[in-house]
């Protein structure tokens, strides 16, 4: 059973292999001997075929199984039997064999109908499988329909509960107070208060109705206030025509004014002009003013100038054309002028220059006001700073002028001209470039070099921009805390405009408050220093010995022993040219301690045959800068600081322990003196000392010692003795 | 107060020393301040022979009132002296931004002609323990560093003592009175040798003056300059053997080195008023002449371990390094960045 069971598959392949072979046979064989039989056959065929399928249906698979297993059985037991008796051989054995194989071959016929009931059975399945399939695929694709179509429905369900209605936008009273305020047939409450919908209509009918009438009382008001505006507009035309009158009566006043000597009226034309300043020199003289009313009687502010032009320059800036000034229409404006100055030039054949001097002109341009501060000094002098300002560039320039009670005899350099006063008053601010970043770029288009036109139009110094409230990036550096308070007081202060946008400059009135008084006392000491200088220099210009150096006489006892034996023998002023020359003074310049701005000087000291020749610089910010000197030494050949450390500890003597002369600032005026007369004593000091170690080969060239000093040379470097202790009148080494 | 910008121009260095490791520098200055260079990058691409160049000061002492006019260093301390006073800082603990000196040693001012005398030069003398300060009261104190007392005081100039320099069992110092004594400081308080270089006619150059600002010893030679030009003696004839270069300036420092460029040989730095420094060979012919950035130099220092630098300044707020005999290398500021 379990074998043929495996086999079946096999057997069943086999058996229509030999069906097929054996169906080409019947067809050939039909076609040979003629269609007649063929039909016949046919029906036969069928015959067979029919019965086949009617036995396919009638039996189980199961009985022909067994039916199978059986006919099997019977065909081996046969077989064993020929076997045997082909074996043995009995009698007759070939009959009985012949007998079996036909049995046998019967059992196989049995076997292949079998074979075949089993084929119809399995195409039949075949069919029955195909049938129902097609039936489950129809099912499914229906199946799928009906879903799509709950899918969309739901998709449309969806969107109708989405719907919003229009009047879900308007924005309603509550209910409560529409109940409150509606009127009875509005509301109806009745009606309204269950059904919800029917509130919600009679809602926005009240909504609609309230509209309404605001819209009618918005009407109204606007009409009111036209009528308002009309009366107000009348009445202002009454006032202005007040103001002639007004004016007339104050002329009337005038003579009366000036016949009492009453300054009102003077004031007030003060106050009118000072509107006339631009935004920088209001600042300042808003400053100065208050500065000089609250602390300082001496300092007198005002403004002059052609009072005219600055009306008609402020017209033309109200002028809403040009109104937004900016650089490129100023160019513009140029250009255009320019060209039409050309057209009229063309006829009169003149060259191209005027054109460009033209545009400078317009660059360098000032304001016509200025402010005049006139700063006075207990002993009757005074300074008067006059403040312009340049329209184009927007800097602060100042010229500077000085009056003095007496008149002082005129020296070979002039350190009190209103030209040089100023310079340096602070540090590195020599008043030579334009503190705006911005007017770099300005000046360089038109090739203007601002140095040369500075006389004209005044230095711009970069206190004065402090002073004016202008600052510029470059000047100070921008921080956090500093920004703050500049928006506060632009914020604080209307009469300080906001610059228009893209301009460096920014106008801050306390910088000015701060700088103020620092400046002023700065002004008032130069001119101090200034005077004491120039004293110092009639002095030493006609000095021709170290005794008639005029030093306060507390100070020399002080200060110096009471035997000097070097003599002044010349004092001039030299160029920068000349400075430079020098070679001891080469490591001053390089180290930028001498810049071309000092003012420098030639002291010839003389002790017999020994020269000493200084190079003085003093700094236009004497005294509180120190003068510096440096020291060439004629003795025996040529000695500098660089070749001869003893001269350099001369140098040093002088240059750095000046503080040991001063104590103070009114000693600290006579500080130049002093240092030409501590020269003087230690070139004695180097004499006697050099002549105390060199053998005495040459006596000519021998100085005896004078000064009192226990060693003539100390420590490695040999140091001469060059400090003097007053007290015990003694020299030593440092 | 003078401006630092003047006060600078009026700097001069006077000494410097090394740790024996190598990693720092020390340079002494006019206004008591000892600048402390880090070495320990240099050394560290030394080895590998790439150049490098000192940094900017590691830290600048505070460490005197007045001028640091010697230095000297031993196997831990940095000695420096001054007007009246000998310090020593560990080297260990100068990096330290508070370290204060391990030590001072105070000169006794027993006349009252000199004021308070200073330290011009020091010398140390390993092998015993003993530091030799030469002083401006014509002597020279001799200091055990065990105990800080002072062993012994060699008198015998007649002006204040430049230079002393100890070198196996002898003492040699140099004053301003233009004598060169070597002592044998075991054998007693007289000088074994006297020398005059300005006696020499050769050497003599009178009217920069007799004194001898320098010297230096190695073995049985002598070099020495100062007033008189640079030479070299022999101590066993006590004779001149060669004169040495430059001819005209005077000569603040003489140096021998031991195992530079040249083999045993070795070879003798001299330089002084001039902006130039010469490294000679033992026979007089200049081997190199470095420029400085110092119009004079004061101080030469020499190192050969770990590595081989020399540098030199004077007159300046600068220095400048080599780190062979043969050409400068770079110059280095003595200011605080």
């Amino acid at each position: 059973m379990v074998r043929g069971d495996e086999e079946g598959e096999t057997t069943t392949t086999t058996v229509r292999e030999v069906k097929r072979r054996r169906k080409e046979g019947d067809v050939g064989k039909g076609e040979g001997e003629g269609t007649i039989k063929t039909t016949t056959i046919t029906d036969t065929y069928q015959a067979a075929l029919d019965h086949e399928c009617w036995e396919a249906k009638s039996r189980t698979e199961e009985d022909d199984q067994e039916l199978v297993s059986s006919t099997m059985a019977n065909i081996r037991s046969l077989m064993t039997e020929i076997l045997k008796l082909k074996q043995d051989r009995p009698n007759q054995w070939a009959t009985e064999v012949e007998e079996k194989r036909v049995q046998v071959l019967m059992l196989m016929l049995s076997l292949r109908r079998l074979s075949r009931v089993q084929k119809v059975r399995v195409r039949d399945s075949r069919e029955h499988t195909v049938e129902s399939r097609q039936g489950v695929d129809g099912v499914t694709l229906q199946l799928q329909n009906l879903l799509y179509e709950v899918a969309h429905l739901k998709k449309e369900v969806r969107r109708c509960l989405d719907f919003q209605s229009a009047d879900q936008e308007i924005d309603l009273v509550p209910v409560e107070q529409f109940y409150v305020e509606a009127p009875e047939d509005i509301s109806r409450p009745t009606e309204t208060v269950e059904n919800l919908h029917e509130q919600r209509l009679a809602r926005l009918q009240w909504e609609l109705e309230q509209r309404r009438d605001q819209t009618q009382l918005f009407d109204k008001l606007t009409q009111e206030k036209e009528s308002v505006a009309e009366t107000i507009n009348e009445q202002e035309r009454k006032l202005a025509s007040l103001a002639p009158r007004i004016s007339a009566i104050l002329e009337a006043t005038r003579p009366l004014q000036e016949a009492l000597d009453l300054p009102i009226d003077a004031k007030k034309e003060q106050q009118r002009i000072v509107q006339l300043l631009p935004s920088p020199l209001y600042t300042l003289w808003v400053q100065a003013s208050a500065y000089g009313e609250a602390f300082d009687l001496n300092i007198k502010v005002d403004v002059v100038g052609d009072i005219d032009a600055a009306k008609k320059l402020i017209a033309k800036e109200e002028d809403p054309r040009t109104e937004n000034l900016s650089e490129s229409d100023n160019e513009q404006d140029q250009q255009e002028e320019n060209l039409s100055r050309k057209k009229r030039n063309r006829k009169s054949q003149k060259p191209e220059v005027e054109d460009l001097d033209d545009g400078v002109k317009q660059m360098l341009g000032l304001h016509p006001l200025c402010v005049k501060i006139t700063i006075g000094a207990k002993d009757g002098n005074s300074v008067v700073l006059s403040f312009f300002y340049m329209q184009t560039l927007r800097i602060v320039t100042v010229k500077c002028s000085i009056h003095l009670q007496e008149k002082t005899k005129p020296a070979f350099t002039d350190v009190i001209s209103g030209e040089t006063l100023l310079n340096c008053l602070f540090l590195d601010d020599d008043g030579q470039s334009s503190p705006n970043p911005a007017n770099y770029f300005q000046l360089s288009r038109l090739q203007i070099n601002l140095p040369d036109h500075l006389h004209i139009t005044g230095r711009p110094y970069k206190w004065a921009q402090a002073l004016a409230g202008l600052s510029f990036s470059s000047f100070k550096q921008p921080n956090i805390t500093g920004d703050d308070t500049q928006e506060t007081s632009r914020a604080g202060s209307p009469s300080t405009t906001a610059p228009p946008p893209g301009d460096s400059e920014v106008v801050v009135w306390q910088d000015s408050a701060e700088q103020m008084p620092t400046t002023i006392l700065a002004v008032r000491r130069r001119l101090q220093a200034r005077m004491a200088l120039h004293a110092q220099l009639l002095n030493l210009e006609t000095a021709n010995s170290t005794s008639s150096i005029v030093i306060p006489p507390e100070l020399l006892r002080q200060h110096f022993p009471g035997k000097i034996c070097t003599e002044l023998k010349c004092w001039r002023p030299v160029s920068w040219a000349d400075y430079e020359a020098a070679s001891s003074t080469q490591h001053l310049r390089d180290a930028h301690v001498v810049t071309p701005q000092h003012l420098l000087f030639s002291a010839i000291l003389d002790r017999k045959h020994v020269r000493l020749e200084a190079m003085v610089a003093v700094s236009p910010d004497y005294p509180n800068v120190v003068p510096v000197v440096s020291l060439t030494l004629h003795w025996e050949g040529q000695h500098q600081a660089t070749n001869n450390p003893q001269l350099r500890q001369m140098e040093r003597e002088v240059n750095v322990h000046w503080d040991e002369l001063v104590s103070c600032r009114s000693e600290k005026l006579h500080l130049l003196p002093l240092m030409l007369y501590r020269l003087a004593v230690c070139l004695d000091v180097f004499t006697e000392a050099y002549s105390a170690h060199a053998d005495a080969g040459k006596p000519d060239s021998h100085f005896h010692k004078e000064k009192i000093f226990f060693r003539p040379a100390r420590g490695p470097d040999r140091a001469f003795p060059f400090k003097y202790h007053p007290k015990l009148g003694v020299f030593s080494q440092r | 107060m003078a401006s630092p910008l003047i006060k600078n121009l009026y700097t001069t260095t006077f000494s410097q020393a090394s740790s024996h490791d190598g990693s720092l520098l020390a340079v002494g200055n006019n206004e008591g301040k000892i600048v402390m260079f880090d070495l320990t990058g240099v050394a560290a691409n030394q080895e590998s022979g790439i150049g490098e160049r000192l940094k900017s000061p590691c830290r600048v002492i505070n460490a005197h009132s007045d001028a640091v006019y010697a230095m000297v260093t031993t196997d831990a301390f940095c000695i420096s002296g001054t007007t009246g006073l000998i310090a020593g800082r560990r080297w260990s603990e100068v990096r330290q931004p508070q370290s204060q000196a391990a030590w001072t040693i105070s000169l006794e001012c027993d006349q009252a002609n000199f004021g308070t005398p200073e330290v011009n030069s020091l010398g140390y003398d390993g092998s015993r323990g003993l530091v030799y300060a030469a002083c401006g009261d014509w002597r020279t104190h001799v200091y055990d560093l065990e105990t800080g007392k002072r062993t012994q005081t060699l008198e015998g100039h007649d002006d204040y003592v430049h230079d002393v320099v100890a070198s196996g069992d002898l003492v040699a110092s140099a004053g301003e009175d233009g004598q060169v004594l070597v002592w044998d400081p075991r054998a007693g308080r007289e000088p074994r040798h006297r020398l005059a270089p300005h006696t020499h006619t050769q050497l003599a150059r009178p009217h920069l003056g007799r004194f001898v600002a320098s010297l230096d010893l190695y073995n049985d030679w002598l070099v020495c300059g100062g007033g008189p030009r640079a030479g070299v003696f022999h101590l066993r004839s006590l004779a001149l053997t060669t004169v040495l270069p430059p001819p005209k300036p005077a000569i603040h420092v003489t140096k021998f080195t031991r195992h530079a460029e040249g083999g045993d040989r070795g070879g003798i730095v001299v330089a002084g008023v001039t902006p130039n420094l010469y490294v000679c060979s033992m026979a007089g012919m200049v081997t190199a002449q470095l420029p400085s950035s110092s119009p004079s130099i004061y101080t030469v220092n020499v190192s050969e371990k770990p590595f081989t630098m020399m540098t030199y300044g004077g007159t300046s707020t600068k220095i400048d390094v080599c780190f062979n005999l043969n050409y400068r290398d770079h110059t280095v500021s003595l200011l605080e960045e």
